[in-house]
C-alpha cells in the first residue's frame, strides 16, 4: 500500500504521466479533417489534369509524418533546455529569412520560398516557433514586470524576422508575429500605456505603408476587397489593378457561395459543386474552410471551429498550469498563434477579414505550416507534461 | 515564484472567445440565415446551357423544289480550352498557321485564312461554350488529313454542321432572299426572342419575312460546369424543333424563263441605237448613243387568285455567294454605299446596277401608256364617255381656256395623229390625245366625278402597298392636288411645285408626270380588270408546310396562304369591260395595234392576249434613250390565266423591248411554240469570283422575237 502510494507520488512529477491527451486527440481530428478536405479540394483538379487524385494527400501526411516526429523530439526534452537554445534557433531562422529573401523562390508575388528538387520550405513558418521561443524566453526574465526598455527591445528582437517578411513580402505572416509578441509580451507583464504606444506606432507604420505605396496594387487589394465596392468606376476602362480587385472579389464571393450554399448539414463529402467545380482558387490551402462549409455544413464548420475552439482552451489552460512563466508565455504564443491564424483564415473564407495568405492550423495543405504549428503543439505538450517538475 | 498575471491571461480567454463567437455568428449568417441566396448563386455557377439550333425551314417553289435548303457540310472546329489565354496564343498561331496550310495552297492564301481564323477567334458572335468553327465546307480529303493527325491539330474537331444552300443560285434571289448574321441595329430585336448572337437570321425575302416559321423552336442542352467552363455532365437536353418550309407560289421553270428572256433582252437593247429625234440630235446626243437598259423587271401572276408565278428582278445576285459568307470588297461593289464609292471600291455603274434593289416591288416607274387601261376604266365607269365617244386625234392636243404660264400642248409620240378615233382604238394605237382629252375633262369636271383616274387607280392598287408578303414593297405615288401640296408643303427643297394645274391631270390620263408605280402594281392592276374586278393582294406565298420527312414530299400544310381580298370588288360590267378588252385585244392582235409587230407570228387565235404597250419618259432631258419600255397584259382573253408586266429601264419603245419579253413567256406558257419553260437545274459549288448573276442564256429553242421597224406609239 505504502508502496503503492510511494510510486504515485514518484510517478505523480513524471512527465511522461502528464501528456494533454485531450490536446493530442483533437489535434489528431483536426488533422484528419484536414485531410479529407484537402483530397475533397484537389480532387477534380487532379482528376482533370489526369494526376493521382492522392497526390496532395500524400505529400501532406509525410509532413505531417516530419512534424509528429519533430513534435515528439521537441516534447521529450525539458522545454526549459530549449530556452538555452532559444536565441540560436532564433538566429538560424532569422538568417533563413534574410537567405530566403535574396535567393529565395517567388510564388503569388512572394519571396517566401526555398526550393529544393521539388519540396518547398517557407522559413517564415519555422520564425513563428522561434519567435515564440525567444520572445517568450527574453520577456519571462522580467518576472511579471516589463520596464520600457526591455519591452522595447523585446519588440526589436521581434521586428528583425518581422522587417524580413514584411520585405518578402508577406504581410499576413507579419501579422501573424505581431498579434504573437503582443500577446505574449501583454501577459509577460507589459505596462498598458507603453503597449497603447505600440499599438498606436503600429498603426500609423500601417497607414504609412499604404500612403506611400510601399505595397503592390494587388497586395492593397487583398487588404481591402472585403470591404471596398465592387466594379470599376462607369465609364471607365478596368485599370489592371481593378481587373485584379475584382479577380480578389470574385474569390471572396466564391468562396461565400461555397460555405453559404452548404447550408446547415452540407452538400455531403465530395458533392460539394463549388469544390468539384473549382469555383474557389487556393481552396485545398488558404481557402480550405470553404470546402468545409460547403460539404459539411454549418454543423460540421461549428464542430471544426469547437476542434480549435477546444485546442485554444487547453493551451490556455496549459499556460495556466505551467510552473514558470516562461512556459506559461510559450503556451501564450502558440495560443495567439492559433488563434490569429484561424480568425483571420476563417474569416477571410468568410469575407469578414483582409485576404492574406494565412493558412488554417493543421487542415491547411502546405509542409511548412504544418510542421511549424505541431512543433508548437509540442512545446506547449511539453510545457504541460512539466508542470510538476 | 508565480508572476503570471492571471486577470491579464482572463482578458486573453475573453478576447479569445469573442474571436470564436464572431466567426459563429458569421458563419450562422452565411449558413443558416442566407443559405437559399448562396444556394441559388451556387446552382446558376455550375450550370451553363447551350442552344441548340434548329433545322432551318426550306422554301421551296410550287412544285416542291427547294429554291432554299441546307446542306451538310464538314466545319473543322477547334477546343478553344487550348487555345485560349496569354500562354498559349503562340499554341494558337501555330495551329491556325498549320490548318490553313491544309486548306490553301499558296502562301498568301494560308496567310489570309490564318488572318480569318484568329479574327473568329476574336468575334463575339461565336459562343463562347462551344467550340470555334475554323472553316466550312471542307473536302474529304482535307477532313481525313485533319482527323488522323490529333497530335499535330490539338483540339481541333472535323464535325458535320448543316448550312444554308441555295442551290440555284440567283435564281429567284429577291424573293428567296438570304440568311445573314445579326447586325448591331437588329441585336437588340432579335435577343428579345431568344436569338444568340451567332444564329443566322433572314435578312431579305422570303428568308426574313418567314423568319419565325423558318427558324423552328430552339432547344437546349443544359450542362453542369466547372469554373473554367468545362462540362462536368449534361444536366438536360431539350431537342429543338425544325422550321417549317415555306412553299412559294412561283414556279421555279417560269421564274427562270422570265429572269432569262429579261436579261437576254436587256442585252440585246445594249447593241440598239435609239431613233433619235431632230431635238435630240439638236441637244448634242450622239447617233451611237445606244440604250443602257441597266435592269428591269418582269412579273407573271395568276390573276385568278393573285399568285406570283414569277417575279424577276434585273440585275441579280448570286444567293451562294452571300450565304458563304461575302468578302469585304465584293460586298462594297454589290452594296456600293456612299463610303465605299468614296474609297474607290465602287462605281457610279455599280451602284446603279443595285442588284439588291427587287425592282418587281422596290422599282417605282412612271407606267406610261399602261395606265390607260386606268384612264380608260374611270371614263367608262363614271360615263365620261361611252364606247362609241370620238375624238378627232390630230396628233396634237391643244388645251382650251390655256392659262398664260402653264403648258397648253401636248403631242402623241411621233406626233401621229390617229384622226377622229373611239376609246378602242385609242387603247390599241395607244393615242395620247385621246387620253389628254379626258384628263383634261376629268379635271374640268372634277366637281361631278371628283378625281375619278386618281380614285381608281387607287381602287386597282396603286399608291399602295400591294401587300406582297415581301419586305421592302413601295408604294408608289398617285398625284392629286393634295398630296402635291403636302409634298410641297413638307418639303420645298425637293419638291419646288406645290400647284395642281391641270396639266398635271393631262399627264396623269396617260401615266406620266408624277405618277409612279411598281411592276408589281401593275400586273396586279391588270389582273383585277382580268378577274372581272376582284382586288386582291399578290401572293407569292402559298403555304407554310411542316418539316419534310423526305426531300421529295411536303410536309403536313401548318398554315395556307389563300385568295387575299385587298378591296372591295371593282364593278366591271360589260360596258366597261368590253371596250377595253377590244382595245387592249387590238394591241397585238390589230395591225393598227401598238405591239402588233411584236406578236406577229404568234399563234392569237388559239391563245387571245389583251396588253397594253407603255413608252415611259423619265428624266428631265426627255431623251428617247432614257425612255422605260413597258407591256403589261394577260391571256387568254376568256379565261385569264396569266398576267405578265414586263419593265425595262432605259430600254426604249414598249413594242420594241417589253413586249417581245411578254411575247416569249406567253409562248412558253401557252405551250404554243417551241419555247417550253426548261427544268431548272442545280448549280455546282460557288467557285470563287464567278457569282451567277442571272439564270443564263436562253435555251436554244426560246427566241426572243424582234419586231421589225414598223412599230408605232
Amino acid at each position: 500500500m505504502t508502496r503503492a502510494i510511494d510510486s504515485i507520488h514518484r510517478r505523480h512529477g513524471d512527465p511522461r504521466f502528464h501528456v494533454d491527451w485531450i490536446l493530442v486527440v483533437v489535434a489528431v481530428a483536426i488533422t484528419v479533417f484536414g485531410i479529407l478536405n484537402i483530397y475533397a479540394a484537389r480532387y477534380q483538379w487532379t482528376v482533370d489534369n489526369g494526376l493521382d487524385p492522392y497526390i496532395y494527400v500524400r505529400k501532406q501526411l509525410i509532413a505531417i509524418g516530419l512534424g509528429v516526429v519533430a513534435a515528439v523530439v521537441v516534447a521529450i526534452v525539458d522545454y526549459r533546455r530549449w530556452r538555452e537554445f532559444a536565441l540560436v534557433f532564433f538566429a538560424a531562422t532569422t538568417g533563413a529569412l534574410a537567405l530566403v529573401a535574396v535567393a529565395g523562390k517567388q510564388i503569388n508575388g512572394a519571396r517566401a520560398w526555398f526550393e529544393y528538387g521539388g519540396f518547398q520550405l517557407q522559413p517564415a513558418e519555422f520564425a513563428k516557433v522561434t519567435l515564440v521561443l525567444a520572445v517568450a524566453a527574453y520577456a519571462s526574465v522580467g518576472r511579471g514586470m516589463l520596464h520600457a526598455r526591455e519591452l522595447g527591445l523585446a519588440l526589436g528582437i521581434a521586428a528583425v524576422p518581422g522587417g524580413l517578411i514584411m520585405l518578402q513580402p508577406d504581410l499576413g505572416t507579419a501579422m501573424v508575429f505581431g498579434a504573437v509578441v503582443m500577446a505574449v509580451l501583454l501577459i509577460a507583464g507589459a505596462q498598458m500605456r507603453h503597449v497603447v504606444v505600440v499599438c498606436i506606432l503600429g498603426v500609423v507604420m500601417v497607414v504609412a505603408m499604404l500612403g506611400t505605396n510601399q505595397l503592390k496594387d494587388y497586395q492593397i487589394n487583398r487588404l481591402t476587397a472585403f470591404v471596398t465596392p465592387s466594379g470599376p468606376r462607369p465609364g471607365t476602362q478596368a485599370t489592371r489593378a481593378e481587373r485584379n480587385l475584382e479577380a480578389v472579389r470574385a474569390n471572396l464571393r466564391e468562396s461565400q457561395t461555397a460555405i453559404g450554399s452548404g447550408g446547415l448539414h452540407g452538400k455531403g463529402y465530395l458533392n460539394g459543386t463549388q469544390t468539384n467545380g473549382k469555383f474557389v482558387p487556393e481552396q485545398h490551402t488558404d481557402f480550405i474552410f470553404s470546402a468545409v462549409g460547403e460539404q459539411f455544413g454549418f454543423v460540421g464548420s461549428t464542430a471544426l471551429l469547437g476542434c480549435f475552439a477546444l485546442l485554444a482552451t487547453r493551451l490556455w489552460r496549459t499556460a495556466k498550469l505551467s510552473r514558470d512563466l516562461f512556459g506559461s508565455l510559450l503556451c501564450v504564443g502558440v495560443l495567439a498563434w492559433l488563434v490569429f491564424q484561424v480568425f483571420e483564415n476563417v474569416g477571410m473564407a468568410m469575407g469578414i477579414m483582409p485576404v492574406t495568405g494565412i493558412p488554417l492550423p493543421l487542415m491547411s495543405y502546405g509542409g511548412s505550416s504544418t510542421i511549424a504549428f505541431l512543433i508548437g503543439l509540442g512545446l506547449v505538450c511539453n510545457v504541460h507534461m512539466r508542470q510538476y517538475t | 515564484m508565480q508572476q503570471l498575471n492571471g486577470l491579464r491571461l482572463r482578458v486573453l480567454a475573453v478576447v479569445v472567445g469573442a474571436l470564436f463567437a464572431v466567426l459563429l455568428g458569421r458563419l450562422w449568417y452565411l449558413q443558416v440565415l442566407s443559405t437559399q441566396d448562396f444556394t441559388r448563386v451556387a446552382q446558376s455557377n455550375q450550370r451553363r446551357s447551350v442552344q441548340l439550333t434548329p433545322t432551318r425551314g426550306r422554301i421551296l417553289d410550287r412544285t416542291g423544289l427547294p429554291l432554299a435548303t441546307n446542306l451538310a457540310s464538314t466545319v473543322i472546329t477547334v477546343d478553344r480550352k487550348l487555345i485560349t489565354g496569354k500562354r498559349r496564343a503562340s499554341d494558337r498561331a501555330l495551329l491556325f498557321e498549320r490548318v490553313a496550310q491544309v486548306i490553301e495552297s499558296d502562301a498568301a492564301a494560308v496567310t489570309t485564312r490564318a488572318a480569318t481564323f484568329e479574327a473568329r477567334y476574336n468575334d463575339q458572335q461565336y459562343q463562347e461554350l462551344d467550340a470555334l468553327p475554323l472553316a466550312e465546307g471542307i473536302t474529304d480529303t482535307q477532313a481525313i488529313y485533319l482527323r488522323e493527325r490529333p497530335e499535330v491539330f490539338p483540339g481541333l474537331d472535323v464535325r458535320e454542321a448543316q448550312i444554308r444552300a441555295y442551290p440555284y443560285g440567283s435564281l429567284a434571289a429577291h424573293v428567296v432572299g438570304y440568311v445573314g448574321r445579326i447586325t448591331a441595329e437588329s441585336k437588340n430585336r432579335y435577343v428579345a426572342k431568344n436569338y444568340q448572337l451567332s444564329d443566322l437570321v433572314g435578312v431579305t425575302g422570303i428568308e426574313q419575312i418567314y423568319e419565325d416559321d423558318l427558324r423552328g423552336v430552339p432547344g437546349k442542352v443544359v450542362f453542369e460546369v466547372d469554373s473554367s467552363n468545362r462540362v462536368i455532365s449534361k444536366l438536360s437536353e431539350v431537342a429543338a424543333i425544325p422550321g417549317s418550309d415555306v412553299v412559294l407560289t412561283i414556279d421555279a421553270t417560269v421564274q427562270q424563263l422570265a429572269e432569262q428572256a429579261l436579261d437576254a433582252e436587256l442585252r440585246i437593247r445594249r447593241t440598239e441605237h435609239p431613233r433619235l429625234s431632230a431635238a435630240e440630235q439638236a441637244k448634242g446626243l450622239s447617233v451611237d448613243a445606244t440604250f443602257s437598259a441597266p435592269g428591269g423587271s418582269v412579273v407573271v401572276q395568276e390573276p385568278a387568285d393573285g399568285s406570283i408565278l414569277a417575279m424577276a428582278s434585273n440585275p441579280a445576285f448570286d444567293l451562294r455567294e452571300l450565304a458563304g459568307g461575302i468578302t469585304t470588297e465584293r460586298a462594297a461593289k454589290l452594296y456600293c454605299p456612299d463610303e465605299a464609292q468614296t474609297a474607290g471600291l465602287c462605281t457610279e455603274e455599280d451602284k446603279l446596277r443595285a442588284p439588291f434593289l427587287n425592282r418587281a416591288i422596290q422599282g417605282l416607274y412612271p407606267p406610261g401608256s399602261t395606265f390607260k387601261l386606268v384612264t380608260a376604266t374611270a371614263s367608262l365607269s363614271t360615263r365620261l364617255v361611252s364606247s362609241g365617244h370620238e375624238i378627232d386625234d390630230t396628233g396634237t392636243f391643244v388645251l382650251k381656256d390655256c392659262k398664260s404660264g402653264e403648258r397648253c400642248r401636248w403631242q402623241n409620240a411621233g406626233a401621229t395623229a390617229n384622226g377622229p378615233i373611239n376609246i378602242i382604238d385609242a387603247l390599241t394605237r395607244s393615242s395620247d390625245v385621246y387620253f389628254y382629252q379626258l384628263g383634261a375633262d376629268f379635271w374640268t369636271a372634277k366637281d361631278r366625278f371628283g378625281l375619278a383616274i386618281q380614285d381608281t387607280a387607287e381602287r386597282m392598287g396603286f399608291g399602295d402597298l400591294s401587300g406582297v408578303q415581301l419586305p421592302g414593297e413601295q408604294e408608289g405615288y398617285v398625284p392629286t392636288p393634295d398630296r402635291k401640296r403636302a409634298r410641297h408643303d413638307a418639303n420645298a427643297a425637293a419638291f419646288p411645285e406645290g400647284a395642281y394645274p391641270i396639266g398635271d391631270n393631262i399627264n396623269v390620263a396617260v401615266g406620266q408626270g408624277d405618277l409612279l408605280a411598281t411592276p408589281l402594281q401593275l400586273a396586279n392592276a391588270y389582273s383585277i380588270f382580268a378577274n372581272g374586278g376582284h382586288v386582291l393582294s399578290p401572293n407569292v406565298v402559298r403555304a407554310v408546310t411542316a418539316p419534310a420527312v423526305s426531300d421529295d414530299q411536303l410536309g403536313a400544310t401548318v398554315r395556307s396562304v389563300g385568295v387575299r381580298e385587298l378591296r372591295e370588288k371593282l364593278a366591271m360590267p360589260a360596258a366597261v369591260r368590253d371596250p377595253i378588252l377590244r382595245g387592249l385585244r387590238g394591241v397585238t392582235a390589230s395591225p393598227s395595234g401598238t405591239a402588233y409587230q411584236s406578236f406577229i407570228g404568234f399563234p392569237l387565235d388559239q391563245f387571245r392576249i389583251a396588253g397594253k404597250t407603255g413608252t415611259a419618259q423619265t428624266g428631265s432631258r426627255n431623251f428617247s434613250v432614257d425612255d422605260i419600255s413597258l407591256f403589261v397584259g394577260f391571256a387568254p382573253v376568256d379565261i385569264p390565266r396569266y398576267t405578265i408586266a414586263v419593265v425595262m429601264e432605259k430600254s426604249g419603245f414598249g413594242a420594241q423591248a417589253a413586249a417581245p419579253v411578254a411575247r416569249l413567256l406567253f409562248e412558253a406558257l401557252s405551250g404554243s411554240g417551241t419555247c417550253l419553260p426548261a427544268a431548272v437545274v442545280a448549280i455546282p459549288e460557288l467557285v470563287a469570283g464567278s457569282p451567277a448573276e442571272s439564270s443564263g442564256a436562253l435555251p436554244e429553242s426560246c427566241q426572243l422575237y424582234q419586231p421589225g421597224d414598223g412599230y408605232v406609239e
